[in-house]
């Protein structure tokens, strides 16, 4: 049955260590090599902080509530 | 030498004219700031491995004239390693310490990739001839072995940032292996003799 089991995700095929299901970019989480508190925009110099879900925390942080996103990533 | 020496000498900078040339004329793609990066890593490196092929060069060739193009090489591989570490800090990072120092910390490659630059630093800070001179040349030439494991240093570095095709990395450090192999092979053919040789003299 669909829903069952969890599908496969690219990133998280390619290299599971590094990406979890979601592959969601965290800014108070590292990813294992790097910091994902910043971001260059695309024409942009300076980085800026990247916004937790991407600025869309009041729309979907609800749906990640109760889990700990440094494990569920 | 007279002509080879300037000849290779513009040749070495014509990755670094490519570079700007294509960052004036926006030919660098989304992320500039990352391709500048990353072709002054790839360039260090290429240049670290072109100054290691000159012994098996001169080896192969039986010319000892490439030996004299070998400081102006490996001065090339610090000089773009430092635009490298530069760009890192000044594009990339734009002088954003606390983060920088996080970053050497915290991600492996960065620390191994600090330490390549230490050693290659090193390196250049030595290689006048009056240095040569003074630190005597057996110990300048020990110091200066240091440049086997700058080379192994940078392409774990270079394997350590990649997310997902290792193919090139796999190249350079093919590379790597077989300028290496050439200088262990040789000792091992060297020690044989020798110990041949002693075998002799004993016998005799």
């Amino acid at each position: 049955m669909p829903g069952e089991t969890m599908p496969a995700t690219s990133w998280n095929m390619s290299s599971p260590s590094e990406y979890g299901f979601y592959s969601n970019v965290n800014p108070t989480v590292s990813h294992p090599r790097w910091s994902q508190a910043r971001e260059r925009r695309i024409g942009d110099f300076l980085k800026r902080k990247t916004l937790e879900f991407n600025g869309y925390a009041e729309q979907v942080a609800p749906l990640y509530a109760g889990m700990d996103l440094a494990k569920n990533f | 030498m007279r002509t080879l020496k300037p000849a290779v000498f513009a040749l070495c900078l014509t990755p670094l004219a490519w570079l700007v040339w294509q960052a004036a004329a926006g030919g660098l793609g989304a992320n500039p700031i990352e391709a500048v990066n990353r072709f002054l890593g790839d360039w260090a490196l290429r240049f670290l491995l072109i100054t290691l092929s000159v012994t098996p060069l001169r080896d192969a060739t039986g010319w000892a004239g490439w030996v004299r193009l070998r400081r102006m090489l490996g001065l090339f591989a610090f000089a773009y390693a430092f635009l490298h570490v530069a760009s890192y800090v000044g594009l990339d990072q734009f002088f954003a310490w606390p983060e920088i120092w996080a970053d050497i910390v915290k991600r492996r490659y960065i620390t191994v990739g600090l330490l390549v630059f230490t050693a290659l630093a090193v390196l250049a800070a030595t290689s006048p001839k009056a240095i040569i001179k003074r630190l005597g040349g057996r110990r300048w030439k020990k110091l200066h072995t240091l440049a086997y494991m700058a080379g192994v240093g940078a392409v774990f570095h270079y394997f350590m940032m990649i997310k997902a095709d290792l193919l090139l990395p796999s190249v350079h450090a093919a590379v790597l292996a077989a300028l290496l192999g050439w200088r262990l092979a040789g000792r091992l053919k060297r020690q044989g003799k020798n110990t041949a040789a002693r075998r002799k003299i004993q016998t005799v």
